[in-house]
């Protein structure tokens, strides 16, 4: 091993999330390397300064208390805003990781059954599928980024937030487009290969094909994946949002942080 | 069911709740306050993430990591209404942070005094909290969830909904960006004479 692949792997096992032989093969170059060694000791002795510093035990006794009485509260007036609560102003989006990996299954073999029934798509697909697919020669020297009046569209009629994605996709551009003559949103995003096609709107007056449904983090949606893409669309609040991208084994889940501030 | 044991569920419900949930309430609150960076913001963050776990409870898999789960009912909360707030864009020069910029600096020193020891030894515990705290959120977010609650890669990418590389790069970035921080802190108040450019 070359000190260049230990220090590659330096944090990793500080981390302890280096694998055992890698982690062997790095103690074997520190035996011998004086220069890693001091690196690796001076990363370590770094990272038990700052737990060490500032990991001390926050004083939360009298939050405790306010806690359960609120709890208490809670039980009392079982009614009171069980889905409207304070806390739910936003939807409630988490759910255990059993649930999406079903999420995923399903997905799967509803995927095996929308071949099937790949002509139907036509109507609806086709043209999401066809501006996601050729966004570059639509606008060859730069895709539109118009943040400023999307964003406006976005806060002022369905309070969504213009953001990257939060999961290595960002934002390379917006515009508006057309879906079935009404204005949507259309945010455009990317991560290495990977496109993703946002588009945002009125969920009223659209009209929207029997894609099949799935549930995440609950999330009612329907996909259907066709030839170049995965489509999915969803409704969150009054707004509508259809999802395209050429990753196929996307899943919803993989786009709401961005979407979760509505 | 009748009154009586209803009551009776809810008192169970309520127990389990205190021995599964409220324990971590620490930590939780240890982190609410480097993630809003106030006690008032970090209160309520706390509270609004029990409020929600104990209506959710029952969605809640027995035997299951209630720690993470936790975490990231509170991070969704964070992300969904505290850093919508104040949602400036960020902007991070990277480019001028070496991988081994304290190390080197240090080492730059000299080997004599030790000026690992002494650099360590001198910087107080509010001054990190403080560096962590300048952190952009993005890193510090991770460096918090990977150095002071102890989460591993796999355990923050499920909490922050991120990717597992960009779990990896961030707690990089954010090691070097506070490396940095605790450095110019140290020579601003006279720690650390700096030595020449190296």
């Amino acid at each position: 091993m070359t000190c260049e692949e230990a220090l590659r792997k330096l944090y990793e096992v500080i981390d302890k999330e280096a694998s055992e032989i890698d982690a062997q093969e790095v103690k074997e170059h520190l035996r011998h390397c004086r220069s890693c060694m001091a690196r690796y000791q001076f990363e370590e002795m770094f990272k038990t300064f700052v737990i060490d510093k500032a990991s001390s035990p926050a004083k939360s006794e009298f939050l405790k208390g306010k806690i359960i009485s609120q709890i208490q509260h809670l039980d009392e007036n079982p009614g009171s805003g069980k889905n409207r609560g304070k806390f739910l102003t936003n939807p409630f989006r988490f759910r255990s990781i059993f649930v999406a990996v079903a999420a995923a299954l399903v997905l799967c073999v509803l995927a095996a059954f929308a071949s099937a029934k790949f002509y139907r798509h036509k109507v609806f697909i086709y043209p999401f599928e066809k501006t996601h697919m050729t966004v570059h020669a639509l606008y060859p020297d730069k895709i539109p980024h118009n943040t400023e009046a999307v964003s406006k569209f976005l806060n002022g009629d369905m309070r969504l937030a213009v953001n990257d994605l939060g999961n290595g996709f960002s934002m390379i551009g917006c515009c508006f487009d057309e879906v079935q003559g009404q204005r949507f949103a259309h945010l455009r995003y990317q991560n290495g290969l990977t496109h993703v096609s946002l588009y945002i709107g009125k969920n009223d007056g659209v009209n929207l094909p029997d894609f099949e449904k799935a549930v995440a983090n609950n999330i009612e949606y329907f996909h259907r994946e066709c030839k170049e893409c995965l489509v999915m669309y969803w409704k969150m609040g009054d707004a509508l949002v259809i999802a395209v991208t050429d990753d196929k084994q996307a899943r919803l889940t993989d786009f709401l942080p961005a979407l979760a501030s509505i | 069911m009748d009154d009586r044991s209803s009551g009776v569920n809810e008192q169970k419900k309520k127990e389990r709740f205190d021995k599964e949930a409220l324990v971590h309430l620490d930590a939780l609150y240890r982190t609410a306050l480097r993630m809003t960076k106030n006690e008032g913001d970090a209160d309520d963050l706390v509270q609004e993430t029990y409020l929600k776990a104990y209506r959710f409870w029952d969605k809640f898999e027995e035997g299951s990591n209630c720690r993470a789960w936790l975490f990231k009912i509170m991070t969704n909360i964070f992300i969904n209404n505290y850093r919508a707030r104040s949602r400036k864009p960020q902007v991070v020069d990277l480019e001028d942070v070496d991988d081994d910029f304290l190390f080197g600096q240090l080492s730059a020193l000299g080997p004599s005094d030790n000026p690992e020891s002494h650099f360590f030894a001198k910087v107080f515990d509010d001054d990190v909290k403080k560096a962590i705290d300048n952190l952009p959120e993005d890193f510090r977010l991770v460096v918090v969830l990977s150095f002071l609650e102890g989460f591993s890669y796999q355990e923050i990418a499920d909490i922050t909904g991120l990717q597992i590389g960009t779990v990896k790069s961030r707690l990089h970035r954010g090691r070097k960006l506070l490396q940095k921080e605790l450095w110019h802190y140290a020579v601003k108040n006279g720690f650390i004479k700096e030595p020449a450019q190296r």
